[in-house]
């Protein structure tokens, strides 16, 4: 599903340059549950950067479904997001102005999809992650669970097949926290989506099938978690430390 | 309070905030660059007529001035024999055309005839004191002493202002170059014996001012026995006081003051008793007045436009700062948190305002400057060519103005930023720091404006609805103003109704993104509305100007349909009859009948300007029951046939609409009016017709009853009537011949006659399209300027919009949409609230002012004109701000959080 090799991204000229990733190499098949996890400055957020389209690499190679991302175009990494990848962030990033119906329904227009399945989706994506009856309410009338579920939702809507998650648990208690790590592992078994997320939460490795950490732009352990639900996954990255 | 404006303020001045502090200082300085640079055109506009006004009042303490017509020349020795009296000097004064230097015609940039409007004097030769400006001096007058003798004696003889002899390239040819004047006996040429620097009425004028010898003017000017007025001076006293000179030692020095007050009375006192009701004695301050009322119409318009461009100016602050502050919002809740206190919060965000406040208006009044300096130059070719002789292109700006800008945008600035910093204050620190926006900030507030709307609208009906109301001037103005605020008030909950019935159109024209424009719109019409509001305003201003004007042009037009029935008319010096024409000798009509056999009739028409208890009218005299059996008045008040047959009978007149409104007349009343030849002597009104000759209010009598109290037989205008089934061309080549053996006169056709009315009509209103291009500036500065602070504030939502799969192209398609939508919106508003502002134009504002009454006539061309120009302009504003949403740093965008 996803593929990196010797990941590189650094920002600044030659003398003041500074590393964010280092050479990262991964490789993440379908249906895998990735948390990526690490210190802050570690390149957790920039990784996910990369993998998502939203940035370029400045060396190595990213590849989504087998396609390499180098060599796309603006319009083409825009189309690559469109139709492969959900995004959920830890702000929610939800558009204030529309209803949390009208904010899960946006990405399957904006794809083309006909405003009645779209809408039909939305409502059934909606009360999926438990909020059919909030359908109608805007974002500063919800809770941050409610708008972080909305949010999940809306990634979901274009049925991409990759879900990538930036610190989704950030900015909400424990409990309700708890609720999205449960929302998004249900999501994984049941619609087969493979999740790539960010996470400074503790709990997130006993929800992952596979823990990433990264140190200083470099993958420092990537173990697999017994406890989870056991995948097909094979950790390459490089270096490999026992954790 | 230093350390956070230091660390706090400064940082984000110079690096986070670098875009955003530019485009707010930059939102300051485009609104107090439209206030400034409207109130100095209307200043410098007004100052321009003002010191026109007084330049040619002249330099005496007292003038002696009777009607139009003048006063006779033998009250000159008994108003010097006053006692009291210094000095006294006619005045032989006119306006005309200059229409040749050195035998060649004056043309304009097309090639067609241009002459230039030229104020002349006739002086005395001898006596510098006939100079009619106080602030003469010799040295004024470049002139050799054989070219003074030549200027005295020879009837041929002018002085030029040396900025039009250099104009022109005949700077340094005195006593060769040659000008042509249209006087009253026809086209002459007259050789330039001198120039004049740079003194008062030079200026004023624009270096259309000449001198010619008072003999002589009499003369050219149709004034043979008469003067235009007579200025009187008064001795001055002679004091002697003690000073100390520059060695230390006390001397006595002798100084002069003018007359005191006290004696001025007396002497203006004793020379009214000496000149009867032949003539007013007046300070030359006071004689003015009058004449600025035939300005009123532009200065009005003017001023709406200086109170709309206030309220545009004050709007576009009030958005660009206000919304750096609620973006901002979540600092305070930061800086709450770190343990700042409310008031320290509040009082950095308005330190900060204040500055870029301050910077932002001497930006603005900078560019305001240079922007009046440009629409005064494009106001002053198309307004002063041939209606006004002022020079309204040197720019006046009053220190007032200055300051005023700047306390206007510092004060708006820092308003706009205390209102939401105080809103994110009165939160707690953790409220604060999540994430809103203005379109969220505002969304609470839609109820109450909607009511304020309304509330707005019905104190403005209210007062319109009372007819004492409506006459006073500052209640008519306020409800307008009223019923623009209650528009913009009424803009949101308006929005979401025209928005949702164009939803389907723009969802089929733009897909997604333009249902996404017309959603974002919806969800938020309160923000919408800050836009619209600048916007609607703007148009509003121009549509209810060019129905105004319309309403004008079509009631005229009208008029002039059954009013002007003679097949041809002869006018001299101006194309069109009015009382500052010169007048012709009533001759020239039967020498007309002797040669041309084509003409069956002619009738005289005599047009003079006349005070009565220090309000301004015009008299015309004309041959009643001969123009009756001819014409028609189209009568307001009494019978038509009737009136026509009492005004032959002796002291009965018919009022124009106008002047009836003004003097509060009807059928039946009884005007005194004072006449030269018999004193006071009382009119009895027989009618009252509608009539758009004169702004003043025209009292019309027979030419006999004229003759007997005025004595006056020249003619402003002929009306010629043809035989039946006669070619008009030839018959108007024919007339020329005649006519122009005497007079440059105008010899033209009844539609000819009518095309030049509409022309004057036009270039009256030729202010009009002026201030419609000012209101078009305000709306496209405005639409600009809330659209790309839209974008900035939207940063955040539009990088979540690519990140979920919109193309560059679809977001800058959603951000022209939705321009597009807002001026679509802008324009249904504007020209719905336009329409109740022409409304008002025109049943109400010509009631006040000239008293005329017009009919309403919707200006349909020229508001579908107005409403694609404001698409266009909106599609030309969303184009930057779409640039740059297309632009959108993806990552840094979703970072800023």
């Amino acid at each position: 599903m996803i593929k990196t090799d010797k990941l590189e991204k650094w920002y600044g000229e030659t003398k003041v340059r500074v590393h964010a990733l280092r050479g990262v190499s991964l490789s993440i098949v379908k249906a895998e549950f990735i948390a990526v996890m690490g210190p802050s400055g570690s390149g957790k957020s920039t990784l996910l950067h990369m993998v998502g389209a939203l940035d370029r690499s400045s060396a190595g190679e990213v590849w989504i479904g087998g396609r390499a991302l180098s060599g796309l175009s603006d319009n083409e990494l825009t189309l690559l997001r469109r139709s492969q990848i959900g995004f959920v962030f830890q702000f929610f990033n939800l558009l204030p102005t529309l209803t949390a119906r009208e904010n899960v329904l946006l990405p399957a227009l904006l794809d083309g999809v006909a405003t009645k399945e779209a809408e039909r989706r939305a409502d059934a994506l909606l009360d999926r992650v438990g909020l059919s009856g909030r359908g109608r309410h805007r974002p500063d009338e919800l809770s941050g669970g409610e708008m972080q579920r909305v949010a999940i939702a809306r990634a979901l809507v274009k049925e991409a097949p990759l879900l990538l998650a930036d610190e989704p648990t950030g900015n909400l208690d424990t409990t309700t926290g708890r609720g999205i790590f449960d929302l998004l592992r249900e999501l994984k078994a049941s619609a087969g989506l493979t999740i790539v997320m960010v996470t400074h939460d503790p709990n997130a490795a006993h929800h992952a099938d596979r823990v990433i950490h990264l140190r200083d732009g470099l993958v420092e352990n990537d173990v697999r978690n017994h406890k989870s639900a056991g995948t097909d996954a094979a950790a390459t990255g490089s270096p490999v430390a026992a954790g | 309070m230093r350390t956070l404006l230091r660390l706090v303020s400064l940082n984000y001045f110079l690096r986070k905030g670098k875009l955003k502090t530019f485009l707010t200082t930059a939102g300051v300085a485009l609104g107090v660059s439209s206030v400034i640079s409207i109130e100095i055109v209307t200043r410098s506009t007004l100052v321009a007529i003002e010191s026109m006004l007084e330049e040619t009042a002249g330099r005496g303490e007292l003038v002696v001035a009777g009607d139009s017509s003048g006063i006779d020349e033998e009250w000159l020795e008994k108003v010097r024999k006053v006692e009291g009296v210094d000095h006294a000097v006619p005045v032989i004064r006119a306006s005309v055309p200059l229409t040749a230097v050195n035998g060649k015609r004056l043309v304009g940039p097309d090639g067609k005839a241009r002459p230039r409007l030229f104020h002349v004097f006739g002086v005395d030769a001898v006596d510098d004191k006939s100079v009619p400006d106080k602030d003469f001096k010799d040295e004024d007058l470049v002139m050799e002493e054989e070219d003074k003798l030549d200027f005295a004696i020879k009837g041929n003889s002018i002085v030029l202002t040396q900025k039009f002899a250099d104009e022109m390239g005949i700077g340094d040819a005195v006593g060769k170059a040659k000008v042509t004047l249209v006087t009253s006996r026809g086209e002459k040429e007259y050789v330039m014996r001198g120039t004049l620097k740079s003194f008062g009425p030079v200026k004023v004028f624009g270096g259309h001012f000449a001198l010619i010898s008072s003999d002589f003017a009499q003369k050219d000017f149709g004034k043979v026995g008469r003067f235009d007025e007579i200025n009187v001076l008064l001795p001055k006293k002679t004091i002697k006081k003690v000073e100390k000179g520059a060695d230390g030692k006390e001397k006595i020095v002798e100084e002069k003051i003018p007359a005191s007050q006290a004696e001025l009375v007396k002497v203006r006192d004793a020379i009214q008793a000496v000149v009867g009701t032949v003539a007013r004695v007046e300070r030359p301050r006071d004689r003015g007045k009058n004449s600025e009322t035939l300005l009123q119409t532009m200065q009005a318009g003017l001023k709406l436009v200086s109170l709309v461009s206030l309220f545009v100016g004050m709007f576009l602050i009030y958005n660009t700062v206000s919304v750096t502050v609620v973006q901002r919002r979540r600092e305070i809740g930061v800086l709450r948190a770190l343990g700042v206190t409310r008031a320290q919060s509040v009082a950095m965000f308005a330190i900060e305002a204040l500055i870029m406040g301050l910077v932002g208006s001497a930006l603005g009044i900078l560019s305001g400057m240079l922007l009046a300096k440009f629409l005064l130059k494009i106001a002053a070719t198309n307004v002063t060519t041939l209606i006004l002789a002022a020079d309204i292109s040197k720019i006046h700006v009053e220190t007032a103005a200055v300051v005023g800008s700047l306390l206007l945008g510092a004060g708006a600035a820092v308003l706009s930023a205390i209102l939401p910093a105080l809103g994110a204050a009165r939160v707690s620190p953790v409220e604060a720091t999540r994430p809103t926006t203005l379109a969220v900030a505002l969304q609470k507030r839609s109820g109450v404006y909607t009511i304020l709307g309304l509330i707005s609208f019905a104190v403005a009906g209210g007062i319109l609805a009372i007819p004492a109301c409506r006459q006073i001037e500052i209640l008519v103005y306020g409800s307008t103003m009223l019923i623009i605020l209650g528009t913009v008030a009424l803009t949101p909950a308006l929005t979401v109704v025209i928005v949702n019935a164009i939803r389907p159109i723009v969802t089929r024209l733009g897909g997604v993104m333009g249902r996404l424009s017309a959603d974002n719109l919806l969800r938020s019409p309160m923000r919408t509305s800050v836009t619209v509001g600048a916007m609607l305003t703007g148009l509003a201003l121009t549509v209810s100007s060019s129905t105004y004007v319309e309403s004008f042009r079509v009631s005229i037009d009208r008029w002039l349909e059954v009013t002007v029935p003679a097949d041809m008319t002869i006018t001299s010096s101006h194309e069109m009859i009015s009382p500052v024409s010169l007048p012709m000798i009533p001759e020239v009509a039967d020498e007309i009948m002797r040669r041309v056999p084509a003409v069956k009739e002619i009738q005289k028409l005599r047009m003079i300007g006349i005070e009565i208890e220090g309000r301004r009218a015009d008299i015309i005299a004309f041959p009643s029951q001969r123009w009756a059996a001819r014409g028609r008045l189209l009568m307001v008040e009494g019978d038509e046939k009737k009136a026509a047959g009492a005004l032959a009978e002796g002291n009965h007149v018919v009022v124009s609409k106008n002047l009836a409104t003004k003097w509060n007349l009807h059928a039946g009343d009884t005007i005194k009016v004072p006449t030269p030849l018999a004193g006071i002597q009382p009119f009895k009104v027989v009618g009252v017709y509608h009539d758009y000759t004169s702004v003043f209010g025209l009292i019309s009598m027979d030419e006999k009853v004229f003759w007997k109290y005025w004595g006056d037989k020249r003619v402003d205008s002929f009306n010629i009537y043809l035989h039946a089934g006669i070619a008009h061309e030839k018959a108007q080549d024919d007339i020329r011949a005649v006519v122009q053996e005497r007079y440059a006169a105008f010899v033209l056709t009844n539609q000819e006659l009518k095309q030049k009315v509409r022309d004057f009509v036009g270039q009256a209103f030729s202010i009009a399209s002026y201030i419609e291009i000012m209101a078009m500036l305000i709306a496209l500065l405005g639409l600009l300027n809330t659209l790309i602070v839209a974008v900035i504030e939207r940063t955040r939502e539009i990088a979540v919009i690519r990140t979920i799969g919109a193309l560059a192209r679809q977001v800058a398609k959603a951000i022209m949409f939705e321009g597009v939508l807002m001026g679509f919106v802008g324009a249904v508003l504007g020209v719905a609230a336009g329409s109740v502002l022409s409304a008002i134009n025109v049943h109400v504002i010509p009631g006040i002012q000239a008293g005329f009454q017009i009919d309403y006539y919707f200006a349909t061309e020229a508001v579908i004109k107005i409403s694609i120009v404001s698409l266009i302009v909106a599609l030309i504003a969303a184009f930057l701000p779409a640039y740059r949403a297309a632009r959108t740093n993806l990552l840094e965008a979703l970072e800023y959080e």
